[in-house]
């Protein structure tokens, strides 16, 4: 149950997220504040061993980032406390890096491109 | 008449400001820490360790903003297990990062404090695709004696675990020295469940 809604609200994520998107370069996203609870925002990024990074400013929730290739075939997902960061190896160009909030609550959170 | 329009409009304008105020302020303040040490908050083991210290960090093999993020850092190489090479980083503001490499997949960073680790949640958790296992690795602090991941002990070395999952397990379970055993959801705020110790080396509980 808690998969499938975690599903529904990746692809909801993907239908807010559709306007931020822009191929080929990292977009800056902010969440809403709070972000909403199992809720996704992604970020398009050119290569994923690049300058991208997910900083959440309440650092004591679990939270995800998915990586999926322009195709939206997930290839790599990290778990853990923000701030969280991933990179990849240098083959996997193209990606986007989502951010989630994977809890049932609402929370103060941002993701964000490291600068 | 016209004033008395005004005024109700006056009232229902200031009552919605007044609403509205109170809701952006609390939107806006961010949340009290929800995490409760479980185990030891003693500084770990691993950072009084000088033959883990890195003596150069490049050799993790960072881009330069990480590099940024761990400036005056101290970093420690924990373990070398399932593939990956797991690093420990003392910040100068004493905060803790915990750093996975992959030569094949790169890698993953998160940070904290010690009462994350004290919490039992500075742990990352990755799967390369959907229905691959599921890789656990995280801090242990001092006092914990075994992690489990699906009922099966994780490696467990300088204050790092180790350990894989089925690609649908999000959560893992901690035992410390007095016998207090902790169950941490990935999805879920806190300590999912605590089961108080008695004596080490009990059975774990049925519902384990």
């Amino acid at each position: 149950m808690r998969k499938t809604i975690l599903t529904v609200a990746v692809a909801l994520g993907l239908l807010l997220g559709a306007g931020t998107a822009s191929a080929g370069s990292f977009v800056y996203v902010t969440t809403t504040n709070p972000m909403a609870a199992l809720t996704a925002y992604y970020s398009s990024v050119a290569n994923h061993t690049g300058n991208y990074i997910h900083a959440c400013q309440n650092p004591t929730f679990s939270s995800a980032i998915y990586l999926t290739t322009s195709g939206g075939t997930q290839i790599r997902r990290v778990d853990g406390l923000c701030p969280l960061r991933n990179w990849g190896h240098p083959a996997e160009n193209s990606t986007r890096a989502w951010c989630a909030n994977k809890t049932t609550s609402s929370k103060y959170a941002k993701c964000t491109k490291y600068t | 008449m016209r004033i008395s329009q005004a005024i109700r409009v006056g009232l229902a304008f200031g009552v919605a400001f007044v609403i509205g105020g109170i809701a952006v302020a609390s939107i806006n303040s961010p949340a009290e820490s929800e995490l409760t040490p479980m185990f030891s908050t003693s500084p770990l083991k691993l950072l009084s360790d000088g033959s883990s210290l890195l003596a150069d960090p490049n050799e993790i093999g960072f881009d330069e903003h990480d590099l940024d993020i761990l400036t005056g850092a101290s970093i420690y190489r924990a373990a070398d297990s399932d593939g990956l090479t797991a690093y420990v980083a003392r910040l100068e503001d004493g905060s803790l990062c915990l750093i996975a490499t992959s030569a094949a997949d790169g890698g993953a960073m998160t940070c904290g404090t010690m009462d994350s680790v004290a919490a039992g949640r500075l742990v990352l958790r990755s799967q390369n695709q959907p229905g691959d296992p599921s890789l656990f690795v995280g801090i242990a602090p001092n006092d914990v004696i075994d992690v489990q991941v699906d009922g099966t002990s994780t490696f467990l070395a300088n204050n790092v675990f180790v350990g894989s999952g089925l690609p649908t397990t999000d959560e893992y379970s901690l035992t410390g020295e007095s016998g207090q055993r902790v169950t941490v959801d990935m999805n879920v705020d806190g300590v999912l469940n605590e089961q108080p110790g008695s004596h080490p080396g009990d059975e774990p509980l049925a519902n384990d």
